[in-house]
């Protein structure tokens, strides 16, 4: 099944008034290291030279394939990221966020939330 | 259903699954059941790990792929190098077997010139077996006197450069000198020149041949100079080593015959025989010797007996480390002849000189006294001959007639006898006088006569008497001087010249003759108060046909000058215009001639 990203983006990227970036995905969707190259350039591109908190909304997401999950908690992502707070508030999207967590050491701080709220409180540290 | 209660299928799914993965099939994944609880959680859960481990399968199958690939490479170049190695090693033994079986001394030094490695044909070089000379420097080899030239040589090829071939000279273990010819490269290790390695080749008996050859042929060069010579040469003992066809012809004795033999017993004749054995002795042992290279003169014996001027120069040339003396002797017998010819000829050259010069000292005579002297005196004595002979007859026949006649004719008798002897008188006169004429004409004299020069001064004054009597007065002091020996007749020559100079300076006046002598001369000399000579023409007037007289032939000085000169003297002119000449003849009393 191919989503052809550029009529249909599956995932949806915005600046709060703090200056936290959320990353929102469609209900169901399968993320592959296109998707995930393409938002952390789109991350960039707001972040204007800055590095940003990002909050990432795991919730609803079927699934992430292994590379594009290396590829969030990799070096390439923390150019532009200060910090990722991922959102799971279910336990299957929970048991995604842990991987994503990565086996190896991440290169910025990241963390698991059950919601939005904590996630950003704890961002809020990461605001330039 | 609850949680804890999981549905049959669900859990058979996941058993599934899971022994599937465990079996190494990490693609199987476990079906979601959309419905968000736990057992998706599990499925996901279970689904992740086995995507992580098929990833780190991969990984590691990756890892083992490089570490594999990378002990390949390893094991690959360990083989590659020990290759290298066997090759070198090989290389090595091959260059070792060439050098310890090669007759050239193949050598490494160090940068300090130690030995480091040496083949064993050092010992027939140096006399040293390689292990002796391990670890000792070359330096210590070097012949001193070559050291300079050779370190040079090793410090270029130290320095990177080429140098080709070059000489050493070493001195080996009994202190002999070998000569090497050798070619060096630095060793270089690291792109670090350590030290450097050479082949030398031993050329001493190359060397030794080359000079050998050198003088074989600096012998052989000397010997075709000349082939008509006597080219001998004279080896130990005096003995002759070799003889020329040149030689046979000079001395008589074929080569079989003369080599072998002594030398000087051969062809030095037996008077000069001890002194030439003795010089020969001292060449041989020094080659050294007054007869070496010049060229001396001396008497050599023919096989015939016969003796004959050679000319001899004897060259030393070492042949194999000892002299040996080249003669060339030349038969000169010949030359000497044609030298005696040309010495013959020469003297016969110069006494022609000497007649024609006096023949024109004759017709110098001649000019200046007319027929006077060779004509009248020779004329005048056959008269005078019959004249006195005549003469004394009439007196005989006087006295004969007194007989007759007795008194009576007594006065007429006196007056004739007087008449008779006044006419004895001058006969007598006139015979003395062609006497004079001719002794001092004589143009017969060829030599030199003891003579006493105040005498030939005296005719002289006779002869030219007449043409000064009236006009000039002379005034004679003749010393007491030895008598010379002289050619009186030539002498008188050059009196008469001077005299009549000085009386035809003047129309009236004096002339001084004077004579006297010291330890070493004789002078006579000639004064006059005439007209004089100007200083600037006072050389010249000796010079032939300088004359300032109508009928002058200016030769008179000169050939007086000339035969003054020819008696070891000089004539002395000192002249004042208006005051006079004096001429002074200076003859030295002993006359080498
Ligand atoms: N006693 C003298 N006084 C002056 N002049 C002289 C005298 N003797 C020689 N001379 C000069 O030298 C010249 C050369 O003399 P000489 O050789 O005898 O030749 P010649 O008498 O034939 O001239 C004379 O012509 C004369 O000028
Ligand atoms: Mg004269």
């Amino acid at each position: 099944m191919s989503i052809d990203s550029t009529d249909e983006p599956i995932t949806e990227i915005e600046k709060d008034n703090s200056g936290v970036v959320h990353l929102k995905y469609r209900p169901n969707s399968s993320v592959t290291l296109e998707t995930a190259v393409k938002d952390i350039q789109e991350t960039a591109r707001i972040g204007a030279g800055k590095k940003v908190p990002v909050v990432v909304n795991l919730t609803g997401l079927k699934s992430v394939s292994r590379d594009a999950r290396r590829y969030y908690s990799g070096e390439e992502t923390a150019k532009y990221v200060s910090a990722a707070a991922l959102v799971a508030d279910s336990p299957v999207s929970r048991v995604l966020g842990n991987f994503f967590l990565g086996i190896d050491k991440p290169p910025m701080p990241i963390r698991l939330f059950s919601s939005e709220e904590k996630a950003r409180e704890w961002l809020t540290q990461f605001i330039e | 259903m609850t949680a804890a209660e999981p549905r049959k299928k669900d859990v058979e799914a996941v058993s599934e699954v899971i022994q599937r993965i465990a079996t190494g099939d990490f693609s199987a994944k476990v079906p979601l059941s959309n419905r968000g609880d736990a057992f998706d959680a599990v499925a996901m859960g279970i689904n992740l790990l086995g995507e992580e481990i098929q990833a780190y399968r991969i990984e590691k199958e990756e890892h083992e792929r490089d570490l594999t690939d990378m002990l390949e490479g390893l094991k690959k170049s360990k083989e590659e190098s020990e290759k290298a190695r066997k090759e070198l090693k090989e290389s090595e033994e091959r260059f070792r077997r060439i050098a310890e079986t090669s007759i050239d001394f193949i050598f490494q030094i160090d940068k300090k010139g130690r030995f480091i490695y040496c083949s064993p044909s050092v010992e027939k070089i140096l006399g040293l077996k390689p292990e002796e000379i391990a670890g000792t420097n070359l330096q210590d080899y070097f012949m001193p006197s070559d050291f300079m030239k050779a370190f040079d040589r090793f410090k270029e090829v130290l320095s990177g450069r080429n140098v080709g071939l070059f000489d050493m000279i070493l001195l080996n273990n009994r202190g002999a000198e070998v000569q090497l010819e050798l070619s060096a490269v630095p060793i270089v290790e690291d792109e670090q020149i350590t030290g450097l390695q050479g082949i030398a080749r031993d050329i001493t008996e190359y060397k030794k041949t080359e000079m050998e050859l050198k003088e074989r042929e600096e012998l052989y060069s000397s010997l075709t100079q000349a082939v008509m010579d006597a080219i001998i040469t004279i080896g130990d003992e005096g003995k002759i080593t070799y003889w020329n066809e040149g030689a046979e012809k000079v001395f008589g004795y074929a080569a079989d015959e003369a080599v072998g033999r002594v030398a000087t017993k051969l062809v030095v004749p037996e008077q000069f025989r001890a002194k030439m054995d003795e010089e020969f002795e001292k060449f041989f042992e020094t080659g050294e010797s007054p007869l070496i290279n010049t060229i001396t003169e001396a008497a050599a014996q023919h096989k015939n007996g016969n003796e004959f001027p050679m000319e001899l120069s004897l060259a030393p040339v070492r042949i194999k480390g000892r002299w040996h003396a080249v003669g060339v002797a030349r038969d000169i017998t010949e030359r000497k002849r044609s030298e005696e010819e040309l010495k013959k000829y020469t003297e016969n050259l110069e006494r022609e000189v000497k007649e024609r010069t006096n023949e024109v000292i004759q017709s110098e005579k001649m000019s200046s006294l007319g027929q006077l002297v060779a004509g009248v005196a020779h004329e005048i004595n056959n008269p005078m001959a019959y004249l006195k002979t005549n003469t004394e007859f009439l007196e005989d026949n006087l006295k004969d007639l007194e007989k007759i006649c007795g008194e009576k004719g007594q006065p007429l008798f006196e007056e004739m006898r007087e008449l008779i002897d006044s006419n004895m008188d001058g006969i007598n006169r006139v015979t003395t006088i062609t006497k004079t004429l001719r002794r001092f004409a004589r143009p017969d004299d060829k030599g030199k006569v003891v003579s006493d020069v105040n005498e030939g001064l005296k005719d002289t004054l006779v002869i030219v008497h007449n043409r000064l009597k009236h006009r000039i007065e002379v005034h004679e002091e003749y010393g007491d001087i030895p008598r010379l020996a002289c050619n009186v007749g030539q002498l008188n020559q050059v009196f008469m010249n001077l005299i009549m100079n000085s009386s035809q300076a003047m129309d009236e006046g004096d002339i001084w003759l004077k004579t006297w002598n010291d330890h070493e001369n004789v002078y006579v000399q000639v004064r006059d108060n005439g007209k004089g000579i100007p200083e600037e023409k006072l050389r010249e007037v000796f010079n032939p046909f300088y004359t300032t007289k109508a009928e002058g032939t200016g030769l008179g000085l000169s050939l007086s000058y000339r035969i003054v000169q020819a008696h070891g003297g000089d004539i002395i002119a000192e002249s004042e215009i208006g005051e006079g000449t004096t001429m002074t003849v200076k003859i030295p009393v002993e006359v080498n001639e």
